[in-house]
């Protein structure tokens, strides 16, 4: 009878142990998240995986970056715990609140799945550090309007600037689309080139009195037959098929903003620990291979299958020698001017 | 000796009794207590205790404005976003070295200016006939459609100007049908102009209806039948009784034109950017504390000074010995 | 002969204009949200109720619908009761400073509503009532106070004082003079601007999108934040649906006062 008591202590000792290693579930877990067809992507593939996988629901607040940032910000200030405890974001927004030090760092001892991406997974400004992890990237291209190319789709950047487009064409309402697309169109270098750079913003994309606006207004103004072309991310033309618009990439080459993930220093100890599991499931295969398979982005998972067609695409990278032809945004030159660059972009176009 | 009790005088029974109303027993009760919460010699603060709720809502609000004001004295610096601990003028310097504040300011100050005039243009033959018309059913009707535009939103009625003014909007599928040249009224400052003035002209006849209500509509009727024609009554009877109203709305409406920030951004297409637009990207988006609490605190103490000063124009002015606002 | 009938004729041109340009947008969206396409336009296509049948199944819009309702509900209370008993001091009483006054009220609509929203981040968490719907309405009561305010002293600065002089010379004291004369002669501007204040507290995002967390969202900030996605009619019924509750509302005040009777002041 002895023996048995003490193999049934045994075995429950052994079936307690991982529950004592981790921390109670949350009733639920609150992940910013984006709007749009991302947004929908990231809840049907990401965040169901977690539900189903770990029982714990999630709830997506939709509000912008710069909104939960000093949201976040003031409650770390008054030593409160933020209101959310996982979010994504892209990386103009991340590498602005990792400088800020907002972030939590993501340590590949709690979340392995860091060390089975690529390289560029890693926020350039912290080498020593994990403030937020890089994991997909979307890249800008022309999007266009069929009927205004009979001739077939444009091959350059230069149909950006092309006068007869004057009030048809979309551009960005913070300075930083606009410098990346000129200094691709033109070769020229940011920082070095500014000078050139807003010689041409003046003289070429001012008088072509562009509408200004983000993805909400791409997709309006190409739905609504107010633009012809913009400079963004294919995502946005994703079911305008019907309205006969397309997505092409120009000979000058691509440039693209990393989506990232990343977690608010100041959560209580347990949020922590499902946030980082949250993070680690979303970077691994299966998540990341549902994720970019459907919005059709490429990511930073050497294992991950690119979607259907994309090996024939010439502007989907997936070997490292087609990622290095996608300009990385210069976050570091970008950084230290963001905000006089803003107030100069709002000068020339406003 | 004390002086004697008068002679009881017989008087007849009271022909109704009077029984002492529950409801003034119980203001005796509540009278009472006022009288020792505040007892007649505290009356003169009693004014003030009155107003304090609203001051002190309105003070969680200034509280924001020390605060952002306070970040404004200090620098940003650009590698981390953070604000350095030395005090310094150099956003207020930035501020005026920039022309392009000048010229959002600017334009949102004229731009509020015409739809301000707008809306009194629109509001007041409306308001005139709420208040003026005999038919009851029609008057409520009039009041109806002063709260319908509210009802569906800021962001979605925005949207729904986009449908009727662009490209393949209404209008221009109507001038299309006439054979006209389309015209371009949204994604720029017409279609702010359009969407602020049907925003705003709820509240312009709110404010309108208790003006005209208050010119007795015999004093027109008497200004008629001394021979007088509709027009000429209307501009120096009913214009000049009502102008308290109108320069009271205009203030309000040009306040709040001024400090939009959802419709410039919507229907502006970023051509129409107002003040307030820049502020929302330079403070929150950008997260320029400095600067953008510095833009902050020059357009509060602007649009401060500007009504002010529509304020005692209002005083002095021909109206202007109404005591209320 | 049309010349007696012109200047109604005129009038009555002018004001269905206006009407129209009032009710456009709304009647646009009613239209749309029975669409059956997945674009809002006009005319739509085809008729169908399918968004609302959508609608239906999105849970986390009930629940900030309740939020809105808690949050309104509060800020109207909070703003009517401030709001009046600053609009009848400020129109009754010779006060010092009164222009400055009557401009210090005025703050909440000069004072950009980024300041506010940030302002009004540290205070409540400071207090810690970040997560109180309560809070979020005594927020959005500061916020639109001068509506409140407005309406109330519209009816206010035509009180007869001599109304007041006779109540007290017949022995009643303060507290009941302003129960029974005072406070039901500017009833209707007290009535017009509860109602204004529930509807725009209904409306107000900016601030709200600063003082919400996932558990106290609101409709508003909700509707914004789906409509940065793609425009289907879905926002489209969710307008109509808030224009239902709101008439509602506005039937309520019918019939407890009658509309005219918000218009109505009072004649000495």
């Amino acid at each position: 009878m002895g023996r048995w008591r003490g193999l049934a202590a045994a075995l429950l000792l052994l079936a307690a142990v991982p529950a004592l290693a981790e921390p109670a579930k949350p009733d639920q877990l609150v992940v910013r998240g984006f709007t749009g067809p991302w947004g929908d992507a990231f809840e049907a593939t990401i965040v169901q995986m977690f539900t189903d996988r770990y029982g714990i629901p999630v709830v997506i607040d939709r509000r912008l970056d710069p909104t939960i940032e000093l949201i976040v910000e003031a409650a770390q200030a008054q030593g409160r715990p933020p209101p959310i405890d996982v979010s994504i974001s892209l990386e103009n927004s991340t590498f602005r609140e990792a400088a800020r030090g907002v972030m939590l760092d993501l340590t590949p001892a709690d979340i392995p799945n860091l060390t089975a991406l690529l390289p560029i997974s890693h926020p350039p400004s912290h080498p020593d550090s994990w403030p937020y992890v890089n994991f997909a990237v979307d890249i800008m291209t022309l999007v266009y309007r069929k009927s205004a190319f009979p001739g077939g789709p444009p091959d350059s950047l230069d149909v950006l600037f092309d006068p007869r487009f004057k009030g048809r064409v979309l551009y960005g309402t913070t300075s930083l689309t606009t410098i990346m697309l000129v200094s691709l169109a033109r070769g020229w270098q940011i920082p070095d080139d500014m000078d050139r750079i807003w010689a041409f913003i003046a003289d070429r994309v001012k008088p072509l009195d562009p509408i200004l606006g983000s993805d909400p207004e791409v997709v309006n103004g190409l739905e609504r037959d107010e633009i012809d072309l913009a400079f963004t991310f294919p995502a946005n033309a994703l079911g305008l098929d019907a309205v006969g618009i397309g997505w092409t990439s120009p000979k000058e080459g691509m440039f693209g903003l990393n989506e990232g993930l990343w977690i608010p220093r100041g959560l209580p100890e347990g949020e922590t620990y499902w946030a980082r599991k949250f993070i680690d499931l979303a970077l691994s295969r299966p998540a990341l291979q549902a994720y970019c398979t459907r919005l059709i982005v490429p990511c930073f998972r050497p294992d991950v299958a690119p979607p259907p067609g994309a090996d024939k695409d010439p502007y989907f990278p997936i070997t490292p020698e087609q990622f290095a032809r996608v300009r990385e945004t210069p976050f570091a030159a970008y950084e230290a001017h963001q905000l006089d660059w803003d107030a100069r972009y709002d000068a020339i176009m406003k | 000796m004390p002086p004697s009790r008068p002679a009881e005088i017989a008087l007849p029974p009271p022909a109704v009794r009077f029984p002492y109303a529950p409801h003034w027993r119980a203001f005796d009760l509540v009278n009472a207590a006022a009288e020792r919460l505040l007892p007649a010699r505290l009356a003169p603060a009693v004014p003030l205790v009155l107003l304090l709720p609203a001051l002190l809502l309105v003070t969680l609000l200034t509280v924001g404005l020390l605060l952002v004001a306070e970040q404004s004295f200090h620098s940003v610096d650009p590698a981390t976003f953070l604000l350095h601990r030395d005090y310094t003028w150099r956003n207020y310097r930035v501020l005026l070295a920039r022309p392009q504040y000048l010229e959002f300011g600017g334009r949102a100050l004229l731009a509020a200016v015409v739809v301000a005039g707008l809306c009194l243009l629109l509001g007041f033959p409306y308001a005139f006939l709420l208040v003026r018309t005999r038919s009851a059913a029609l008057r409520k009707a009039l009041i109806c459609c002063i709260f319908v535009p509210f009802l569906i939103g800021p962001v979605v009625r925005a949207f729904a100007w986009i449908v009727v003014l662009g490209r393949t909007g209404l209008v221009n599928a109507a001038l299309r049908a006439l054979g006209l040249a389309p015209v371009e009224l949204v994604y720029n400052l017409t279609g702010v102009l359009i969407g602020l003035t049907q925003l705003l002209l709820p509240i312009t006849i709110l404010i309108l209806v208790p003006a005209i209500t208050a010119i007795r509509r015999e004093v027109e009727d008497a200004a008629a039948s001394l021979g007088a024609h509709w027009l000429r009554v209307a501009w120096t009877v009913t214009l000049p009784l009502a102008a308290p109203g109108l320069g009271n709305g205009f203030v309000i409406v040009w306040t709040l034109a001024f400090s939009d920030m959802a419709i410039p951004a919507i229907l502006g297409g970023g051509r129409a950017d107002f003040i307030t637009n820049i502020i929302q990207r330079t403070y929150v988006e950008a997260g320029d504390r400095g600067v953008g609490g510095a833009l902050c605190v020059a357009t509060t103490l602007v649009t401060l000074a500007i009504i002010g000063a529509l304020f005692l124009a209002r005083r002095l002015g021909p109206a202007g010995r109404r005591s209320g606002p | 002969m049309i010349d007696r009938h012109l200047p109604r004729l005129l009038l009555l041109g002018a004001v269905a204009l206006v009407t129209l340009y009032l009710v456009l947008p709304s009647v646009l969206m009613a239209a749309s949200s029975f669409s059956s396409g997945s674009l809002i336009g006009f005319p739509p296509e085809g008729f169908s109720l399918r968004w609302y049948v959508h609608l239906l199944g999105q849970r986390r819009l009930g629940a900030a619908f309740v939020n809105t309702l808690c949050v309104a509900s509060v800020a109207t209370v909070a703003s009517t009761v401030a709001g009046t008993l600053a609009a009848l001091v400020l129109a009754r009483h010779r006060m010092p400073f009164r222009a400055p006054l009557e401009l210090y009220l005025l703050l909440p609509l000069i004072i950009p509503v980024a300041v506010e929203a940030v302002g009004l981040l540290n205070i409540f968490g400071l207090a810690g009532l970040l997560g109180a719907r309560w809070a979020i309405g005594v927020a959005v009561a500061a916020v639109n106070l001068p509506f409140g305010i407005g309406t109330v002293s519209a009816a206010a600065s035509r009180l007869d004082p001599a109304l007041d002089d006779a109540a007290a010379s017949c022995g009643a004291a303060p507290v009941e003079r302003f129960c029974t004369v005072t406070l039901p002669a500017v009833m209707p501007g007290v009535l017009a601007g509860a109602l204004l204040m529930f509807i725009t507290s209904f409306n107000e995002f900016v601030i709200c999108s600063f003082l919400v967390d996932v558990r106290t969202m609101t409709l508003a900030v909700e509707l914004y934040n789906e409509g940065r996605g793609a425009q289907s009619p879905a926002i489209a019924a969710v307008a109509v649906l808030y224009t239902l509750v709101s008439l509602a509302v506005i039937y309520l005040a019918d019939r407890l006062v009658g509309l005219e009777g918000l218009m109505r002041t009072a004649r000495g």
